[in-house]
């Protein structure tokens, strides 16, 4: 098992998005395609 | 990108040689995971996924090492499932026994292969008996069938589906596997025939008994070795920053975004011509191989996408809550 | 940002990716921010009882990061709408608003 290490890097911000700019890009089909595994 | 599970292939050996099995799976196909390993992988992957899918060949074959697996996931608090072929329900005693077993073992969701390969080894009265075995417990049950709606299994696995109002999957058979043998209809290479929609099972990552991971449990089995769905994970213990890479890779966060077909707008001309050329099908697995197995296709794609990449990344995010409150609002 | 400021983070939902994490907010007039794992740590911290010097002195256990740093970072958020700020303390569940 892995200890959990301290944080050793400073805190940031790596990137930020308008919400609204993301929702309006999400695609019309968010059901996604899940096919079978064709096997057991 | 959030993984959804992570199967465990814990064999491929079944009992079954279905021709249309992705995995190559039957009697005299070989390979197991070991439980060292088994053990590894999930503790180090507990945190990257939601569950974890016992999968094969069949792994009641494998009977230690899958109730190894529920138990296992049960105590990290992860949701299990396990796809059979229902070989073991032949009579009612053994069905409501086994189905014991497994609802005691704390499994989840039980999903049942039965289509025109499936049912040459279980008869429909087979697949009631472990439908109905199933419905006393508190399991999940689907059925899975493969193929095209137009044969008798099918509407056998409806009627039993509707009967037990449990969910029915349907799916094409791919020409990946033993599959590729059975879609003999001639390639196509209309592009544009190829669903345009986000992918599923990108999220759904496998361990093979090989000790391969691969992003998708489907078609990816045999990917190009430089392959992004091949996440490179040398020993069980490190499955899950595998994982992690790819959670933040381009083409797995656009792959599940929006699809194989909004690769291709990312691609030179000549390149998009060759992607296009060795096109199986017009599944969108097809496309998906025919994009990452291209190895110029794939540096294209990481130059084209990298100024991009936390965009995607983001992306993926909300889709992923988008599709959790559809599903929760449905199970309201 | 003031030493005794106590920020209390909003309402998001959170998904890691890799080592970042993806912070989507319940309001549409915030961003959906990627911060780095330190970043994911500290707004955990964030829950309207705790100073910016008592987080900073948590986090920075082990490490050389500073008050400063902390600082920057909760500024940055709170630019974005993910966390609110406050001089007394107050559970993040208890404020209005």
């Amino acid at each position: 098992m892995h200890e959990e290490s301290e944080p050793s890097e400073r805190p940031a911000v790596v990137a930020t998005f308008s919400k609204e700019d993301l929702v309006n890009d999400l695609p019309e089909v968010v059901t996604p395609h899940i096919h079978t595994v064709q096997n057991s | 990108m959030r993984y959804n599970t992570l199967g465990i292939q814990v064999t491929n050996t079944c009992n079954m040689a279905c021709p249309h099995c992705i995995t190559d799976s039957s009697p005299s196909a070989r390979g197991d995971l070991d439980w060292d390993e088994i053990e590894r992988a999930i503790r180090s992957a507990a945190s990257h996924v939601d569950g974890i899918c016992v999968t094969g060949g069949e792994p009641l074959l494998k009977r230690e090492l899958t109730f190894g697996i529920i138990r296992l996931t049960r105590e990290l608090g992860l949701r299990s499932s396990m796809v059979t072929n229902g070989y073991w329900s032949r009579t009612r005693q053994t069905a409501e026994r086994i189905m014991g077993e497994l609802d005691a073992a704390g499994l989840d969701k039980l999903a049942v292969s039965y289509d025109q390969f499936h049912d040459r080894l279980v008869s429909p009265v087979s697949l009631e008996q472990l439908v109905q075995a199933g419905a006393a417990t508190s399991m999940e049950l689907q059925i899975q069938y493969c193929g095209a709606r137009q044969d008798t299994a099918y509407h056998t696995a409806r009627d039993v589906a509707d009967r037990y109002d449990i969910e029915l999957t349907t799916a094409e058979v791919l020409p990946f596997g033993r599959g590729r043998d059975l879609v003999a209809a001639p390639v196509t290479n209309d592009v544009d025939a190829v669903p345009n929609e986000p992918c599923g099972v990108v999220t759904r990552p496998v361990l093979t008994p090989e000790g391969e991971l691969f992003t998708c449990c489907g078609p990816a089995r045999d990917a190009d070795s430089t392959s992004p769905l091949r996440l490179p994970a040398a020993s069980g213990t490190e499955v899950g920053d595998a994982l992690g890479s790819g959670e933040t890779s381009s083409i797995l966060n656009v792959i599940h975004n929006h699809g194989p077909r909004s690769l291709l707008d990312q691609l030179s001309e000549e390149t998009r011509a060759r992607v296009t050329e060795n096109l199986r099908d017009t599944s969108m697995c097809s496309l998906c191989r025919a994009i990452t197995d291209d190895r110029e296709a794939v540096a294209e794609l990481n130059a084209s996408l990298a100024s991009e990449q936390y965009r995607h990344v983001a992306l993926a995010a909300v889709l992923r809550q988008t599709q959790d409150t559809l599903t929760t609002d449905t199970e309201r | 940002m003031r030493p005794d400021a106590r920020p209390c983070q909003t309402p998001v939902t959170t998904s890691p990716a890799g080592t970042q994490w993806v912070l989507i907010p319940d309001s549409d007039e915030a961003a959906v921010v990627v911060v780095n794992d330190t970043g994911y740590r500290v707004l955990a911290q964030c829950d309207g009882t705790r100073s910016l010097r008592e987080i900073t002195e948590t986090i920075a256990v082990g490490t050389n990061i500073t008050e400063n740093e902390v600082s920057t970072f909760l500024d940055h958020v709170h630019r974005c709408g993910l966390v609110t700020l406050t001089e007394h303390s107050t559970p993040c569940s208890q404020r209005s608003g």
